[in-house]
């Protein structure tokens, strides 16, 4: 036999291994382990970051960023439609929601007053103008004051598949003022910021 | 049966070292992932990226509870997702509001647009164990490859850490005797020993796949610009002529009846009569806004309207009338004259009245026939707007449309008169320019004002725009 050939390790020396291995082992879980609580409870926020390693959630429409927008005079009786264009670049699965960001009003009962219709569906958008727009046969109505303030409870939820390609949607929005609007009413105004929101899912 | 003597060796030996260590440390991560939880703490695996770099997918968060007043921004939060109900998030508390707490993924450009309640809050991040939640990661994702690869890596991790072997004529310290017993195996370990090991590995990996994960949520958000919405100060005609101060205003909404109600200042005193045959009421209107789009049609021969209450010598007015006809035999569409119950006047000028070829003319009597007519005709079966100012200072304005036709200030005065207004109907006579050849009016009236002011042009404009 080659028995005496191979060099083993001595007794005392594969005690010393088992020592050193439960060392080790211990030395690399604390590593890793204490790397990662230092990341995570430095005692600031990180700066904004732009790119994501594993992927991105991202949406955006073609009027923001447009300051303030004043629309058409509202009055009993009178709607007026438009129609927006929402994109969806994001790499990874998300699920998109309208919902109302902020709103104020200058009088009294006038956001309870004034009613949003949306609608989603596909074609025209561009630049306000719905011609060639297609309803994807959903819509949902709501006074100013009711409409929804959270993600959770947003209206017209839009899973998008994430990818390479930008997916789209067109959201028709009609809006008007009550017929049983009060006098007291006239002359006031709202504001409002409504929000596309993706969020993975 | 005993083991190869390459497997007595340095290189065996080695080999099996490095891997105990390997094996060793997983095993340590994997007990502080389940470990704490004996003391109430919790352990969650981190679902997505939105906390990179801080955590990364497959982190286990080791959560201690925590008093929620103590909160400071900075920490990262195992939460309740506000915005799905049953799951979990993993954010870091960036500032805390009198209505919640608003927390942001490190990797997301906003915070979260919802705000978290205290109540909802697990506790706070105390320790981030890296790899051990991958697992849970690939079976939520039901990607079964990288399980079996992981399965696979560690059976083969646990052959290598037991590669090493003693020689038989070295018995381990403390089992005397052991040494070939017939069990043994050409791993040249006890079976039972090596199953031993790798059902404890493999129950600790089970464990972490049941601790919940937490969505560190990725999203986005698109904003309108702010939309300010308006409310117009008028709603409807009438509202524009109130605002330029109407006396009288007739919308001649009515359905029914024989009071036209006059909406302007001088009140109700100074309601119209309608005449009790030649009036079709609720015929379509102009576009007056929400309950006004009616009007009431004149049939040329009886129909007409009068006020009841008599005006002493107005001097300096205004009067203004929505007219839709395509009448080629003229008539009055409003004036002023002497004769109660709307009877023939002897009286009357400051009318404005359709000429055969549908022109609009505004006559005003000064011992002489002063008027001023339109250029273009009307009686084309559109509404339109006919608006005629006098004062001495501003003499005779003719306004069709929102737009000035015609003006002259050949005189300052109007006949001194005590009568009513008419509408409709009242004398015209022989004398006056583009005479007609009806004094009754025949086609639909609207929206009929009077002011004691004279309205300026752009008062004018803007009760024509208004039904635009």
């Amino acid at each position: 036999m080659t028995k005496l050939s191979v060099r083993r390790p001595s007794r005392r020396a594969t005690r010393r291994g088992a020592l050193l291995s439960a060392v080790g082992a211990l030395v690399v879980a604390a590593a890793l382990v204490w790397q990662s609580a230092y990341a995570g409870f430095a005692d600031t926020t990180p700066a904004l970051t732009a790119s994501i390693g594993t992927g991105t959630i991202a949406v955006s429409n073609e009027v923001e960023g447009l300051g303030t927008v004043t629309l058409p005079e509202l009055r009993p009786g009178v709607s007026y439609t438009e129609c927006i264009i929402v994109t969806s670049t994001g790499s990874k699965p998300a699920q998109v929601k309208l919902y109302v960001k902020s709103r104020t009003a200058t009088a009294t009962g006038l956001t309870s007053n004034i009613s949003f219709s949306w609608t989603a569906g596909t074609g025209g958008g561009a630049n306000a103008d719905c011609a060639g727009f297609v309803s994807n046969g959903v819509t949902v109505s709501s006074t100013l004051s009711s409409f929804p303030t959270t993600f959770g409870s947003g209206y017209l939820p839009w899973n998008t598949a994430g990818g390479a390609t930008p997916e789209s949607r067109t959201y028709q929005v009609t809006y008007s003022l009550s017929t049983s609007a009060p006098t007291s009413v006239k002359g006031a105004s709202a504001t409002v910021v409504f929000a596309w929101e993706a969020q993975q899912r | 049966m005993t083991a190869p003597t390459w497997r007595q060796g340095w290189a065996a030996f080695t080999v099996s070292m490095l891997s105990r260590t390997v094996l060793g440390a997983l095993a340590l991560l994997l007990a502080a992932s389940v470990l704490p939880a004996l003391i109430g703490w919790q352990s969650s695996v981190v679902m997505s990226g939105s906390m990179e770099p801080t955590f990364s997918t497959g982190d286990v968060a080791v959560v201690r509870p925590v008093d929620t007043a103590t909160l400071r921004p900075g920490a990262v939060l195992l939460v309740d997702d506000p915005d799905v109900p049953g799951q979990l998030r993993l954010h870091r508390l960036v500032e805390v509001q009198g209505d919640g707490l608003q927390l942001r993924g490190d990797a997301n450009p906003a915070a979260d647009s919802s705000l978290v309640q205290p109540a909802a809050v697990h506790g706070v991040v105390t320790m981030g164990l890296p790899l051990v939640g991958d697992p849970a990661v690939w079976a939520a994702e039901r990607r079964v490859w990288p399980l079996v690869g992981t399965a696979l890596g560690l059976a083969a991790l646990l052959g290598l850490a037991l590669l090493h072997h003693r020689p038989a004529d070295e018995p381990p310290a403390g089992r005397p005797g052991t040494a070939a017993t017939p069990t043994r195996r050409w791993w040249g370990r006890s079976a039972s020993s090596a199953v031993r090991q790798g059902v404890v590995l493999s129950s600790a990996v089970l464990v972490t796949l049941a601790l919940p994960g937490a969505a560190a949520l990725f999203t986005d958000v698109s904003s309108t610009p702010s939309l300010v919405l308006p409310v117009a100060q008028w709603w409807t005609c009438g509202d524009v002529g109130a605002s330029a101060g109407a006396a009288n205003y007739y919308r001649l909404q009515e359905t029914s009846g024989t009071v036209a109600a006059n909406t302007g200042s001088a009140g109700t005193g100074m309601n119209a009569t309608y005449s009790s045959s030649g009036v079709t009421k609720g015929v379509t209107g102009p576009n007056c806004g929400l309950n006004n789009t009616a009007a009431v049609r004149l049939d040329g021969s009886a129909g007409a309207l009068w006020t009841t209450l008599q005006v002493v010598n107005p001097q300096t007015f205004s009067v203004q009338v929505w007219f839709n006809t395509t009448t080629t035999r003229g008539g009055k569409l409003i004036g002023f004259g002497n004769a109660a119950d709307g009877g023939a006047s002897s009286q009357y000028d400051r009318h404005v009245y359709l000429t055969d070829t549908g022109k609009v003319a505004f006559g005003v009597y000064n011992a002489g026939y002063y008027a001023v007519t339109s250029a273009s005709s009307y009686n084309n079966g559109a509404w339109h707007l006919a608006t005629a100012t006098f004062s001495a200072g501003t003499g005779m304005r003719l306004y069709v449309d929102g737009t000035l036709v015609g003006s002259s200030t050949a005189t300052t005065v109007a006949e001194n008169t005590t009568g009513y207004w008419r509408i409709g109907y009242d004398s015209i006579g022989p004398n006056w320019p583009g005479v007609p050849s009806s004094e009754h009016f025949a086609g639909s009236l609207a929206q009929v004002s009077v002011y004691g002011t004279v309205l300026t042009s752009t008062q004018v404009a803007q009760a024509w725009q208004f039904a635009q």
